[in-house]
């Protein structure tokens, strides 16, 4: 027993070579290829095939695949452990010819009718593979190849269309939200004109790739001996507003605005001429993170006359990120990816300038000597005005003992208007500055005057600071600075954070910087933030650079207008928690280097 | 007298070893005065001055001229040579203006010719502090009775309208001597003008005058 082949018209079964059969003409192939192109003519059909190949099978006839198998059964066909054996005659229409769908050799001498065949339906195979710009499969993707219909793509982002018909054919891949490369169009991938010849399997190769877009933005760096300024405060964003890279546009379409101050939270970084300073690069996507993207970011410094870039190229989501000072000026580093402006921080560079301050002890017939810690001075000092450029030599000049002076306890005693109360309590700052003016005098005259090898000199140009803890009650300030630009400012606290931190708010005074609250200050605000004086002040999470403040639970005078809402924490306001209170911003730096 | 003679070696050992291009050695003469004393400390100017270079850190030579002021009135002639020839290995940086004019100034040593047209006259600056060269030039200037200089001092003072800033000039100008800058700050003997305070109008000008005047004649 055989098995059919062909179309329901066909006449042609597959015989084993035991099979007895007499009444079938068996069919005779002068080769394999003659056998196959047999074969393919009869097995076009998939459920025929099947049947086909389920009867080889029992034969003993296996194939690994249905390629295969047709050619390990033409290979069969022409051994003769299988034979065609067609069921009735052909007529025969003339001598030696042979019926169509033949193929054989015909037998005598009985000519083969002359009938239409079934349809020939040549046999190839057609496959289409649809990744993403990383190679990785992109599945339910919808694949159309002409008349052959539409597939999708399987988990491994393939369309198999099996066995088809050869030809050209158009084929398309498409999947919502997908295009050609990371950050474009959506927009279908297509092959026009994919020739699929006879007997061959094609393979086509199409891209979907999610539509990713990429931000870059700046954090300070975490290491502060790595950086001078970075300031997240000067550009703040507005009640209600967004930081340019949040959130992340569907496509890569930020323009970086003309104006420096926009308030996009576009950070502004300060870098000593010819000194590197490092930031913490972060890239966001919409999406689908397609880091290797970022090879293709470039970095961009206008002017290029200001600043270079060192870190060529990132590889990573964070990284670290350095920029080289080359002139003093300000500039905007930009981050290019695929023709895209992504990302920016605006650059202040100016050379680093060293300041002077002599500190010393000064004892009166009203204060204690003070304790005080000369190394942690200098590193707080130079911690906070590093952020402007700017280093600070520190002189310890040691006690300064004035308790003797009988000409200044009458000078001293203006500094108190309750003679049991506190230092310059409800006095007014002319008064203040006389008192420490004449004390400050007095402290210069008497350094000067200091002869012996191991004594400390004075230097000049120095900004003199005095540390000064009235007894018994102390200063009803947490210091003093004699004038804005001034020489001379006092501390009245002993050792300790607060006594630094109240250093270099005393020691910002005599650099010209001025108090939040001063009313000729506004020039060294962001005007926003100047505003904001006396607002409430919200929560503001930490940074890389800087530490977390929470609202202040003892505050309840808002009106109070030396602490800035969106700056609580500057160095010259009155934030009462002084430990975090040391940072400077843009206006301050040009304010500390030029006017 | 040789620093080696009188400073301790260890202090001698780290004045060789110093590093001047670096910024790191900036502060050696202060070291050096807290360390071993002012007499080290005005023996150890001249070999650093003989080891500056051109390429020298800009803060090193800043604060070596601090130096050369703060010791000025103990230096001899012999140590103002060499001083004046460390100042002539330096092109004029008006980056460290202040301290470069106060050294020359203080120790009074003349190098007019050598700077003139190499510093540039700019009158725009509001307090002696920031971007105030042409005002160290012209201290310094006035200290060497350069004619004219003083009254281009006190044109400066005169117009400056800002309370704080004429305060700042004035005290500037007080650090020189002489007759002529008295008179030029007791003409602002009854300004009303105050100085900004810290927080609201500090002393009026009149009141720092005064306090000048008292500081000058003790």
């Amino acid at each position: 027993m055989g098995v059919r082949i062909g179309d329901i018209a066909s006449r042609f079964e597959i015989l084993s070579v035991n099979d007895p059969s007499t009444d079938r003409i068996r069919h005779r192939f002068v080769g394999t290829d003659e056998a196959l192109r047999f074969l393919r003519r009869h097995l076009y059909q998939d459920e025929v095939l099947a049947e086909a190949r389920r009867w080889c099978r029992d034969q003993g006839l296996h194939h690994p695949t249905e390629r295969g198998f047709l050619q390990v059964l033409a290979a069969a066909l022409t051994a003769g452990t299988v034979w065609i054996g067609e069921l009735e005659r052909p007529v025969q229409t003339r001598r030696g010819g042979v019926g169509p769908g033949g193929g054989g050799n015909g037998i005598d001498p009985v000519p083969p009718r002359i009938r239409p065949g079934p349809k020939l339906k040549p046999v190839a195979e057609l496959l289409v593979n649809v990744r993403n710009i990383l190679g990785e499969p992109v599945e339910g993707v919808t694949v159309t190849a002409d008349a052959l219909g539409t597939k999708t793509t399987d988990a491994n982002g393939v369309a198999d269309y099996g066995r088809v018909a050869p030809g050209t054919y158009k084929v398309t891949a498409e999947k919502a939200g997908h295009g050609l490369r990371r950050n474009g169009p959506v927009i279908k991938d297509e092959l026009n004109d994919v020739a699929v010849p006879d007997g061959s399997k094609k393979v086509v190769d199409l891209i979907q790739t999610p539509e990713c877009a990429n931000v870059a933005f700046f954090e300070g760096s975490t290491t502060r001996s790595a950086y001078f300024g970075f300031d997240h405060k000067t550009n703040i964003k507005p009640t209600g507003g967004h930081p340019y890279w949040d959130p992340v546009p569907a496509k890569g379409t930020l323009t970086m605005p003309t104006d420096k101050f926009t308030r996009d939270e576009a950070r502004w970084v300060s870098v000593a001429k010819d000194q590197e300073t490092q930031v913490e690069i972060n890239f966001a996507f919409s999406d689908f993170e397609c880091i290797p993207c970022l090879a293709n970011t470039t970095y961009q410094v206008i002017p290029a006359t200001v600043a270079e870039v060192v870190t060529a190229r990132i590889g990573a989501k964070k990284a670290a990120f350095k920029i080289k000072g080359l002139a003093p000026g300000e500039a905007t580093l930009k981050v290019i990816c695929d023709g895209h402006e992504i990302g920016w921080f605006h650059i202040f560079c100016d050379g680093e300038k060293t300041i002077l301050v002599d500190v010393a002890c000064l004892l009166t017939t009203r204060s204690d000597v003070v304790a005080y810690d000369t190394a942690a001075i200098t590193a707080y000092l130079n911690d906070v005005f590093r952020q402007a450029l700017m280093k600070v030599s520190v002189k310890d000049l040691g006690l300064i003992d004035l308790s003797n002076d009988a000409d200044l306890v009458p000078i001293e005693d203006k500094g108190y208007t309750d003679p049991s109360g506190s230092f310059l309590k409800n006095t007014s700052g002319a008064i203040n500055d006389e008192v420490l003016g004449a004390m400050d005098d007095k402290a210069v005259a008497m350094v000067k005057a200091r002869t012996g090898d191991m004594d400390r000199s004075g230097r000049p140009n120095a900004k003199r600071l005095y540390l000064h803890v009235p007894t018994p009650i102390s200063g009803a300030w947490g210091g003093w600075a004699v004038g804005i630009g001034g020489a001379a400012c006092f501390v009245f606290f002993n050792n300790g954070l607060e006594s630094d931190q109240t250093c270099a708010h005393e020691v910002g005074h005599l650099l010209y910087l001025r108090h939040p609250s001063d009313n000729k200050s506004a020039p060294q605000y962001a005007p926003h933030n100047f505003a904001s004086r006396g607002a409430a002040v919200p929560d503001y999470p930490g940074t890389n650079t800087e530490r977390s403040s929470a609202v202040d639970p003892t505050w309840t005078d808002v009106t109070w207008a030396n602490i800035m809402a969106n700056d609580p924490t500057n160095l010259m306001g009155y934030w009462p928690v002084k430990s975090v209170s040391r940072y400077l911003r843009y206006h301050q730096w040009k304010t500390l280097r030029s006017d | 007298m040789n620093y080696v003679d009188i400073c301790p070696p260890s202090v001698v050992y780290r004045i060789q070893e110093a590093d001047l291009r670096s910024s790191a050695d900036a502060d050696l003469i202060t070291w050096v005065e807290v360390t071993a004393g002012r007499k080290c400390a005005i023996a150890a100017l001249e070999p650093i001055a003989k080891k500056l270079k051109a390429d020298s850190d800009l803060s090193v030579v800043d604060l070596f001229f601090n130096a050369v002021a703060g010791y000025a009135p103990m230096l001899d002639d012999t140590q103002k040579d060499f001083i004046r020839e460390a100042y002539l290995h330096f092109p004029y940086n008006p980056a460290i203006s202040g301290n470069y004019f106060l050294g020359l100034r203080y120790a009074r040593i003349d190098l007019r010719d050598e700077l003139k047209g190499h510093v540039r006259i700019n009158w725009g600056f509001k307090d002696p502090d920031r971007n105030a060269a042409t005002w160290d030039y012209y201290l310094y200037l006035a200290a060497m009775d350069e004619p004219g200089a003083l009254d281009a001092i006190s044109d400066k003072i005169a117009d400056t309208k800002n309370g704080n800033d004429a305060t700042l000039l004035l005290l500037s100008l007080a650090d020189l001597h002489g007759k002529e800058v008295d008179a030029i700050l007791q003409s602002y003997a009854n300004d009303s003008r105050t100085a900004d305070g810290v927080s609201g109008p500090g002393r009026p000008i009149s009141k720092t005058i005064e306090r000048l005047m008292r500081t000058r004649t003790q």
